[in-house]
């Protein structure tokens, strides 16, 4: 595994953990004193921050000459537009479902905007992660 | 990123070459071993400027690298 496969299965291991925190505390939350409070469990979500922290967990390999090359450009360019692809689309379900659950003179709480975006973040994070691992795992034997 | 038209004699020629490693050739080419194991593979098609660095590290022309089946 190369140092941008090692990022990749870091973040996707750090932003499922963060979802599966946030769906199951929102659930249990949810089951004994049910929403607006529930709400709260995404603050989970949260968790996606330690993705900040691959670049310092996952060194640069000092002992090749090259470790950054035009097959890694593009499979960084591929695994960016399918995150920017699917965060749009995020926001485009989450804005027509909110439409359909609040109708058309409804209204939503201040608390859904922060929501929307980190689970955009994480959804774009979780798409450019699997991306990234896809497109390498088709190159045949890694080294 | 590969191409199923594509195809290389990059690891005869490597062999055929004083027994090159995937590591030499991608140190003298510039790309990483994982790009020459992938091209190998035919798993990814390299780019114009890489395919001539390939073949002028094995001293041949470019038609004896890659071949390209056209099916029409």
């Amino acid at each position: 595994m190369n140092r941008a496969q090692k990022i990749a299965l870091y973040n996707l291991i750090v932003i499922v953990v963060s979802i599966s925190f946030s769906v199951g505390a929102v659930i249990m939350v949810a089951l004994s004193t049910g929403f607006p409070v529930a709400f709260a469990g995404f603050g989970f979500l949260g968790l996606c921050i330690f993705t900040a922290l691959a670049p310092l967990l996952f060194r640069k390999e000092k002992q090749y000459k090259v470790e950054h090359d035009e097959r890694d450009i593009l499979i960084t360019k591929n695994s960016e537009l399918t995150a920017n692809n699917c965060s749009n689309v995020f926001f485009v379900l989450v804005s027509i479902i909110a439409l359909f659950i609040f109708g058309l003179n409804g209204t939503v709480s201040v608390l859904t905007l922060p929501i929307m975006v980190a689970g955009a973040y994480a959804i774009s994070g979780l798409a450019r992660s699997v991306s990234v691992l896809v497109q390498y795992g088709r190159g045949g034997n890694n080294g | 990123m590969g191409s199923d038209r594509l195809s290389n004699q990059m690891r005869r020629l490597r062999l055929d070459n004083g027994q090159m490693t995937q590591q030499d050739l991608a140190d003298k080419v510039g790309v990483t071993r994982q790009t020459i194991i992938a091209i190998e593979a035919g798993k990814y098609a390299p780019s114009l400027p890489l395919a001539f660095r390939i073949a002028q590290t094995f001293g041949v022309p470019i038609e004896n690298v890659f071949q390209y089946k056209n099916t029409d």
